[in-house]
């Protein structure tokens, strides 16, 4: 392993002079610039290369970075010993003339005509067809994710007919699990995450629209060109649909760092901006362009012919695409993907479940506060929502009901933390309507508190914009109260006297109105007021939104809570005033059944006007108003450039003008790059593509880094074959189901596994493609076998995914916990686990599947003991090895059975014998754990 | 080439690394990282003009945008040992190992977030997805024991990071490279015991079968070296399932070792188990250990209370630090083994907020500790300006840290690289230096 460390960068770069000139020097004394009138690519004279010598010695050239020491010492070496120029030298990067940037060539044959003259040429022949066993095992894995049942081998290995082959490709091309099994590759391109990333982590509810969309657009063979053209600018283009918009999301699944967007300092928000978009940039051109314009940010790019200013140009269509807040509405008034009689018909559906909750709720209200609004002024408002903590923590009022947690108590009509612990906390339920202008009031029992608690927080739950917080908050220190915010601007220092209570009941009240203004009232007085900085939208009052936020309720030693409201008005202070007047009144709620049975229902019919609402939001790319994009010099975000034109990249043969000025409006901008990716002069749109269906059926691409066209990306061990599927699929309507058809009837795909030494000592990677190259199963589709081998596989299809994690709270934060049950739920395919951050699977994980966040178009197949120690162990493999053998008991021959289902196949002579030893001593479920872990049930051939 | 590890030989050449090369000086590396952002200017940073100036306004902008006055540390500073490095008496166990002691005291973070500064720390960069560098020390060094995990983490009790898994993550890396986090109860890996349903009997059955039927398999498929791999990887896992359970049972320590670690005290029992089993594990070839310090439940976060909170942290902390570094030098490992004390951010010079007595987040300017291999010892490099906020000679960044370490592990940054979409990639991305002033 030294060796290969100390080895590699040696082969890779090359030690000597001419390849360090080579590396170091032509991009300005090559044949392009000839700085100084110096061209390296031939020896120049003796005179010269001794200048050369002496200012690289000194350091003066390369003029901006002076080479490491070791370099400067090989080439002094290497002209010292004269300096030897092996013919011409090359410039180690990608011109304009580089392969994957020429106009597709027009060539004729076919997959199986070009992969044989390679052959021959290398004196290489393709092997024998596989076996139809073999086969169906193969193409059910690949293009549906799932083994054959034992039924459909038999009857494929039974018919006889030419045509047999053909049909089952059909048949599995038409089954809705062919979208399931490709939309996971497709996600795994576009780093696909259910969750936020970075310390919050918070979930993306919504995110399963856009899996179900890919799934759907798959299985509906939607034409590639509108499959991209949607996930860059569905939300703007002409015939925009409900789908188009769901599309969006593609550019929003990188990971967003919520903290830094609404950092204090400028240039914090500015640098996590920066790099949110540079990553969105890299997504885009990674995945439809095979080019990695993100390296461009700071320089003009290393490798291939991507000018600085070509990476600002093409980042100007984003400029304003922003992460959601969870649940982004669909149907802005900007935005009418509905017809006026469906969005009426949606809205009176709404509306009429909204008037039965409304109804249900007031008569709740009267039947609770029976009695109530007698010691109350008549000049305060209702609250939205109440909490007297006399027999329970129900709000009086509303439906933000609290349940009282382990370790909290309820006393003298007062929450407090129980023996032994310093502090409880509550939440309620999620607002069932929005929240504005507002007043947080809280009775509290104060008896010298000296630690900080919030007492009473009102927060939104999600979304980078769920930073959102605000909280009556006593401060330990200091000990006094205050108004506390999570985006900070709003926080006030507390100006107002020190708490000095000893057992005695204060009132505190925050009002935040709708001119930004927060006061803090203490017992009907003025305590202390703060006019945040209204530049700064994040210290402007904030939204909290129905359905995403709640109410934190927080009762500590010494700070016991006697009662809390929310109101969604500012309180005058005169009305403060007259609350603290009337002092507290705590009326026991009347329990009746007529209020059990009203709750119920409002608990109903919230549920039912889920589906309605969750039809108007989703997780798609938000849109601001768009600034010109400038230049950053370095890519610093605080040394801004000229403004540049929207545009795309200069180095491929179509226009790279939009005709729009820098102040273009946003959709203008994302429409054209849309139209400019996905253009049929674009010859990388349709390589790239076709290029990943092949890598994923062959095992390894015709270009093996299916991310990178570029100059690093190498160059493709079948260029015209390329060039041949790309222009077909073009022809074809961008039609990905007929080139699946085109790639796996070809013979190369139908040949056999068997590996040749002789093959092997000239081409051992098989990239001439002299045989089918086997493969270990994908971890989805490890699980995924291991539920249809048991039996327990749930096939529905779409909706929101199954969670196997669990929330662990640490202090203000939660973390994701792994978790494991035996659920019906969690037996649907892999694809429908919500794939969040931080809480990896140690099975899938071991088993190469990535971490959401990072785009992987390629995934390594790895062998470690870690693996083996899941597949082994692990409660979910064990578990359906069990049911496994349970399902196979019930054949007349359940050894056979088994093997027929784990690996398509019967037990040969010396299997049957060895397994039925094993069956006989230590059960069927020992010989089913056995194929779970067997090379052959991983593997496909 | 080197992408060629990422198919199906890496198992294989990762179980043969060993640093060879003459300029290795660390065989192996523990970071103990305390989370939350440790002060510098309480703990190595001596500032006296801290004290004098101490409550005098001060301009700079800060995370939370609520700069107070300047304050100075409410504890006292001393030289200490031969070498005289200055260390507060916050930490009086590590003060006393002053000696053995690197300083760097002008190391520069990039952000001043937790989440994004802890994954610089480990990975170089603020965004997720790159690998940690105990996975990119892994990928080039492979392990020395086949028996365990060759990068292990040993998270907090309070809690992981924030970000949890994604800071020993192997990123684009192959997956056998990335952190194994050992659980502070039960079975320190997971799957690691054999379900309480099988016997052994059947287990042992169920495995020779396997064994059979995998070597027929692999027999059958000449040229496929991976089957090979699989077959060898039970024997492995076999081993592992021996090894690990034994390593993490530190009831077979003496009682002198277990006491100087604190086991035998509630504050210090948490991290003194993660520094004993940091030298348990290091002791039998892992490569890279981390411990973190503080997690998302209880950190370093000192806004509201310094005070308090660095009382309290540096209570758990300070004793089993110093103990693993007496410890590692008693055996004689601290000669070959790189002892990190990182932390994500130190603290700003100036109060949280008005008459305030906490300290906001600060990455301009803050200090890490170093011990063991190819260092100077009793050293300190790189300096804070007068108050502590910005580098006042020989700034570092974190990419230097990483070259550094990396140099002393026998790497050259520049050249433990991983293709990964478009980029050859490395752990200092296209920065970094070694700093040559503080090795040996």
């Amino acid at each position: 392993m030294r060796a290969l460390l100390v080895l590699f960068p040696s082969l890779l770069y090359g030690a000597d002079g001419a390849s360090i000139v080579e590396r170091r020097c032509l991009s300005c004394h090559g044949p392009a610039v000839k700085a100084a009138g110096l061209d390296l690519t031939r020896r120049p004279a003796d005179g010269r290369i001794a200048r050369l010598a002496e200012r690289v010695a000194k350091g003066e050239m390369p003029p901006a970075a002076p080479l490491p020491d070791p370099e400067k010492r090989a080439i002094e070496e290497w002209v010292k010993a004269g300096a030897e120029w092996p013919g011409v030298l090359r410039e180690q990067r990608a011109g304009k003339d580089w392969w994957s940037l020429q106009p597709l060539r027009a060539t004729g044959g076919g997959i199986d005509s070009w992969v044989r003259s390679k052959l021959t040429a290398n004196g290489l022949r393709p092997s024998m067809p596989a076996d139809r066993r073999t086969l169906i095992r193969r193409l059910s894995f690949d293009l549906t994710g799932l083994p054959p049942a034992p039924e459909e081998i038999r009857a494929f290995v039974a018919d006889d007919s030419p045509a047999a082959y053909e049909r089952l490709v059909d048949r599995l091309l038409a089954s809705p699990h062919y979208g399931e099994r490709w939309a996971r590759h497709w996600l795994d391109v576009v780093r696909f995450a259910e969750s936020e990333g970075f310390e919050r982590d918070l979930l993306r509810d919504q995110a399963w629209q856009y899996r179900d969309w890919v799934v759907r657009s798959f299985n509906a063979d939607k034409p590639y060109r509108d499959f991209a053209r949607e996930q860059i600018a569905g939300d703007v283009m002409a015939g925009a649909t409900r789908d188009s918009v769901v599309a969006t999301g593609f550019l929003v699944w990188g990971p967003v760092d919520a903290v830094g967007l609404t950092s204090a300092v400028e240039s914090q928000r500015d640098l996590v901006r920066e790099d949110y978009l540079e990553e969105m940039v890299g997504v885009v051109a990674q995945t439809f362009l095979g080019l990695t314009v993100n390296c461009a940010r700071c320089h003009d790019h290393k490798f291939d012919p991507i000018p600085q200013k070509d990476y600002y140009r093409f980042k100007s269509a984003f400029q304003a695409v922003w992460p959601p807040s969870d649940g982004e509405e669909l149907f802005p008034s900007s935005r009418p993907l509905l017809t006026a009689e469906e969005d009426k018909a949606r809205m009176a559906r709404l509306a009429a479940i909204d008037a039965r909750i409304a109804a249900a709720e007031a008569e709740l209200a009267t039947l609770q506060r029976a009695g109530w609004r007698d010691s109350f002024p008549a000049s305060l408002p209702r609250p939205a929502a109440r909490w007297t903590f006399d027999t329970d923590a129900r709000d009086e009022i509303g439906s933000l009901h609290a349940k009282l947690p382990a370790g909290a108590e309820l006393g003298g009509g007062r929450l407090k933390p129980g023996e032994g612990k310093d502090a409880v906390t509550l939440r309620t339920p999620k607002l069932t309507r929005q929240i504005r202008e507002k007043t947080l009031e809280a009775w509290v029992w104060a008896d010298k508190p000296e630690k900080a608690a919030q007492v009473l927080t009102i927060k939104n739950s999600s979304g980078y914009r769920g930073a959102a917080l605000d909280a009556i908050q006593f401060t330990g220190k200091s000990k006094r109260w205050e108004n506390q915010s999570t985006a900070r601007f709003r926080s006030a220092d507390g100006k107002g006297a020190e708490e000095t209570a000893a057992g005695e009941m204060v009132q505190i009240a925050i009002t935040y109105s709708g001119d930004d203004a927060i006061r803090i009232y203490r017992n009907g007085k003025l305590y202390s007021e703060w006019t945040p900085d209204i530049d700064n939208a994040a210290a402007r009052l904030q939204t909290y939104t129905s359905g995403d936020a709640f109410v934190r309720l927080s009762a500590s030693k010494g700070l016991e809570l006697d009662e809390a409201r929310l109101y969604d008005v500012a309180l005058t202070a005169e009305q403060i005033a007259a609350s603290f007047a009337a002092g507290v009144a705590s009326r026991a709620p009347a329990a009746s059944p007529r209020i059990a049975e009203l709750e119920r229902q409002i608990a109903s019919w919230q549920a039912e006007r889920k589906p309605a609402e969750a039809a108007t939001t989703a997780h798609i790319a938000s849109i601001e108003p768009a600034a010109p994009t400038r230049l950053l010099r370095r890519g610093d975000v605080t040394q801004k450039g000229e403004a540049v034109t929207p545009g795309a990249l200069s180095c491929l043969p179509l226009s790279p003008e939009f005709g729009l000025a820098p102040d273009a409006p946003e959709s203008e901008r994302r429409r054209k790059l849309a139209e400019w990716v996905a253009h049929p002069a674009n010859p990388l749109f349709a390589r790239v593509i076709v290029n990943r269906v092949w890598h994923h059926h062959f095992g390894a691409g015709l270009v093996e880094n299916p991310n990178d066209f570029g100059y690093n990306g190498g160059e493709p061990s079948h260029p015209e074959l390329l060039d041949l599927l790309a222009a077909e699929f073009i022809r074809d309507g961008w039609s990905l189901k007929r080139l699946h058809r085109r790639l796996v009837l070809s013979e190369t795909y139908r040949q056999a596994s068997a590996w040749n030494r002789e093959a092997a000592a000239k081409d051992a990677g098989n990239r001439l493609l002299w045989r089918y190259t086997p493969r270990r199963l994908e971890g989805e589709a490890v699980r995924d076998a291991m539920l249809r081998a048991s039996g327990k596989i749930n096939t529905r299809a779409g909706g929101p995914s199954f969670r196997p994690f669990e929330a662990k709270a640490q202090g203000s934060y939660q973390n994701w916990l792994q978790k494991d049950a035996d659920d019906p739920e969690w037996h649907r395919r892999t694809l429908y686990r919500m794939n969040v951050n931080s809480a990896l699977n140690p099975m899938l994980e071991s088993l190469d599947c990535p971490v959401p966040a990072v785009k992987t178009p390629k995934r390594p197949s790895t062998t470690t003991a870690l693996q083996t120690l899941s597949l082994m162990n692990d409660a979910f493999a064990n578990r359906q090895a069990r049911a496994f053998a349970a399902g196979a008991a019930q054949s007349s021959d359940p050894v056979r059975e088994a093997f027929l289902l784990a690996l398509g196949r019967e037990p040969r002579d010396e299997e049957r014998e060895d397994s039925r030893a094993l069956v006989e001593r230590h059960g069927l479920a020992a010989l089913c754990w056995g194929l779970f872990n067997s090379s052959e049930f991983l593997y496909v051939e | 080439m080197l992408d060629a590890g990422a198919g199906f030989g890496w198992l294989a050449a990762s179980c043969v690394g060993l640093p060879g090369a003459a300029t290795a000086r660390a065989r192996r590396v523990i970071q103990l990282f305390t989370v939350g952002g440790m002060s510098h200017v309480d703990t190595f940073d001596f500032k006296p003009e801290l004290v004098r100036m101490d409550g005098k306004s001060f301009d700079m902008p800060t995370f939370f945008g609520q700069a107070g006055n300047l304050y100075a540390s409410p504890w006292k500073f001393e030289p200490r040992g031969q070498s005289g490095l200055p260390v507060s008496d916050l930490l009086p166990n590590l003060a006393r190992c002053a000696d053995r002691l690197t300083l760097v005291k002008s190391v520069m973070a990039k952000s001043a977030n937790h989440m994004p500064a802890i994954a610089q720390m480990n990975t170089g960069f603020i965004l997720t997805g790159f690998p940690s560098m105990g996975a990119w020390v892994t990928y080039g060094l492979g392990t020395e024991n086949r028996n365990l995990p060759s990068f292990v983490v040993l998270t907090d009790p309070n809690g992981a990071p924030w970000g949890g898994s994604v800071h020993w993550s192997n990123g684009f890396l192959p997956a056998g490279v990335q952190g194994t986090p050992f659980r502070p109860a039960g079975d320190p890996v997971p799957d690691l015991a054999t379900p309480a349903a099988v016997t052994a009997a059947e287990r042992e059955a169920g495995l020779a079968w396997l064994n059979r039927m995998n070597r027929r398999y692999a027999a059958a498929h000449p040229g496929d070296s991976a089957l090979e791999a699989r077959v060898r990887s039970y024997e492995m896992a076999a081993s592992m399932q021996l090894e690990v359970p034994g390593i993490a049972d530190l009831a077979t320590e003496p009682e002198h070792t277990r006491k100087a670690y604190g086991l035998d005290q509630k504050e210090t029992e948490s991290f003194g188990r993660s520094c004993l089993l940091a030298r348990r594990l290091v002791e039998r070839g892992v490569r890279f250990v981390q411990a973190y310090h503080g997690g998302s439940g209880r950190s370093w976060d000192a806004h509201g209370d310094l005070e308090g909170n660095h009382s309290s942290m540096a209570k758990g902390y300070d004793q089993p630090a110093a103990a693993l570094i007496e410890d590692l030098a008693a055996r004689g490992l601290l000669d070959d083994t790189l002892v990190m004390g990182i932390t994500e951010f130190g603290r700003t010079p100036v109060a949280q907020g008005a008459g305030k007595k906490g300290r906001d987040h600060h990455p301009d300017c803050f200090t890490v500790w170093l011990a063991g291999a190819g260092l100077k010892p009793g050293f300190a490099y790189g300096a804070s300006d007068e108050v502590g906020r910005l580098p006042g000679e020989n700034a570092v960044t974190v990419h230097d840290l990483h070259a550094t370490a990396l140099h002393l592990l026998g790497i050259d940054h520049e050249k433990l690289t991983y293709y990964h979409n478009g980029i050859r990639r490395r752990l200092t991305d296209v920065h970094g230096r070694v700093i040559q002033g503080l090795l040996a």
